[in-house]
């Protein structure tokens, strides 16, 4: 491939500092702002711009339009995709550099959970408003609790994936200790342990507090563009060498629960174009949706970083954690970071694209050449997508 | 069996808490005060109102505050003479873009002290290009309705 698509440009706010505070649109001109400061580049070197994003979660229709000041994307060619996660501005961003090598494409998403209401009855609405209203609705509007709806749905998940896999409640644990210590061991304060996570709150069982993750603030803005581009920036590139996204079915009653095959499919399509035969040997380090923490153990199954029984005997050992053979999530993932829903896919992509370069707080891997980003679109949806990155 | 479709009745309610961020919180906290500020582009000049954290045409950010006045020239502006869900007051009413003396971007709101009964009256006193200055509220809050509507002078 001669012409291939790099990230020369990283900017990601998140809810350490004080989003709350930030308009939507000031949070995600931020993270333009960085990413275009880390690319050395100006809005008028951008050809052009790219955002996905959700009106409901925003409460504004057409919520893109609204915020394409904030990408630079003024009287500029635009691709606004509308119910779309982060990751699937990436993926048109990529098409866009393919399409022209010369243009510098932006992708941004940006998403403020504390614009719903805190207790996050907001979203559960609208995870309820993702059910078609003839068969499932009913059911699930009976729910007493609004803030539980999510939670059932993944508990019926959960409870598939434990009985196919064998794993156990004190595994699930483990992931969520694993993810939560990754964010919290530099600082000054003690790591919870898996009996920790055992204790906290039980939602819907087996689905718990501290196995779930909680919704978060955050923008995140890439500059791509073609490696003939790149040579002249005065930045080090991460090449993508491989994407990849699928869809499987919406309707509740006939997706098949407990399983990740969208995942599977969308990581076969990019392994094949990134040239991956065996991918638990090639791939270094991973940020994968652990959205709930089961879904952390079948995404990895999923992405075939390990066997299908062997999940369980891979996170005992190890092999996922921050200083084993294949890390996944050392940033923290979604439970130790919090989830930007319909964003968070996006800063999967900029974490493993800013180890790759090894910025990632002074972090260094070293094997840290090939890493995975996915993105799962959540309990209503049955979407993933995934990128691979690499170094020159 | 011919059968006719059954219809299934859905409504979602979804309040938000929207963040107005500093800028425009002070930008608002100055209406207390009958004073209308921008933030100006050092990069092209530009006034931008109601003021902004950043200048899109730039992209950089924008920290220096400027008053503009309370007068301006009208845009455009629409009479309307009829009713529909959720309007801002019993019509009829004129709504308008005024542009103000000192800013750049401009400012939607009502105009208004003038008799709605004849649109032939009423397009001799509003017009595109005239004159108008705000009408202050007595009881200011903090809020774009401070202004109760801009009045057509001269």
């Amino acid at each position: 491939m001669t012409n291939r698509v790099c990230i020369v440009g990283i900017g990601v706010v998140e809810s350490t500092e004080n989003t709350a505070e930030m308009s939507h649109k000031d949070l995600l001109f931020y993270a333009t702002r960085r990413a275009l400061d880390d690319a050395g580049l100006e809005r008028k070197d951008i050809g052009g711009a790219i955002t996905a994003t959700f009106d409901f979660l925003e409460g504004r229709s057409l919520s893109n339009q609204y915020t394409l000041d904030s990408i630079g994307g003024v009287m500029k060619p635009c691709d606004l995709r509308l119910g779309e996660d982060g990751i699937y501005s990436l993926f048109a961003g990529y098409m866009e550099v393919m399409v022209d090598p010369g243009q510098v494409t932006v992708v941004a998403s940006v998403q403020k959970a504390s614009e719903r209401d805190p207790n996050g009855v907001g979203y559960q609405k609208l995870i309820a408003a993702t059910l078609e209203p003839i068969f499932s609705r009913p059911v699930c509007s009976s729910v007493p609790n609004p803030g539980s709806l999510e939670s059932v749905l993944a508990a019926m998940d959960a409870r598939a994936y434990l009985n196919r896999s064998g794993l156990t409640e004190q595994q699930l644990a483990k992931v969520a200790a694993k993810n939560i210590g990754n964010v919290i061991q530099h600082a000054n304060v003690s790591v919870p342990g898996p009996e920790d996570i055992l204790k906290s709150d039980l939602l819907s069982w087996p689905i718990r507090r501290l196995t779930s993750a909680k919704e978060s603030d955050a923008a995140c803005t890439l500059i791509l563009v073609s490696e003939k581009k790149a040579r002249t920036l005065n930045q080090d590139p991460v090449f993508i060498r491989g994407i990849g996204w699928c869809s499987g079915k919406s309707f509740l009653a006939s997706r098949e629960q407990g399983t990740a095959k969208e995942t599977k499919w969308a990581a076969s399509q990019a392994y094949h174009m990134a040239g991956i035969r065996c991918p638990e040997r090639e791939i270094d380090f991973a940020e994968v949706s652990d959205w709930y923490a089961h879904r952390e153990l079948m995404h990895c199954e999923a992405l075939g970083f390990c066997g299908a029984n062997s999940v369980g005997s891979c996170l005992d050992e190890g092999l996922f954690d921050r200083t084993g053979a294949l890390p996944v999530n050392a940033s923290g993932g979604l439970l130790g970071r919090g989830n930007a829903v319909g964003t968070s896919g996006l800063i999967r992509v900029a974490q493993v694209a800013r180890r790759i370069r090894s910025h990632n707080n002074g972090f260094k891997n070293p094997r840290a050449e090939i890493g995975l980003a996915h993105s799962w679109g959540g309990i209503p949806t049955a979407t993933a997508g995934v990128a691979i990155l690499g170094k020159w | 069996m011919a059968v006719k479709s059954r219809i299934v009745k859905g409504f979602i309610s979804l309040p938000y808490n929207w963040s107005m961020g500093p800028t425009t919180t002070r930008f608002y906290e100055e209406f207390k005060n009958k004073r209308i500020m921008g933030t100006r582009c050092e990069k092209c000049n530009r006034v931008l109102i109601p003021a902004r954290s950043f200048c899109s045409g730039c992209f950089v950010e924008t920290t220096n505050w400027v008053q503009v006045s309370d007068e301006g020239t009208i845009r455009t502006w629409v009479l309307i003479n009829f009713s529909y869900e959720g309007q801002p007051m019993a019509p009829p009413y004129i709504t308008g873009i005024i542009d103000l003396d000192g800013a750049d971007v401009g400012l939607p709101h009502f105009v208004g002290g003038v008799e709605l009964d004849d649109l032939e009256t009423v397009a001799k006193k509003v017009r595109i290009g005239g004159r108008v200055k705000a009408v202050w509220k007595e009881n200011r809050e903090g809020h774009i309705l401070d202004i109760d509507y801009f009045k057509p002078i001269n």
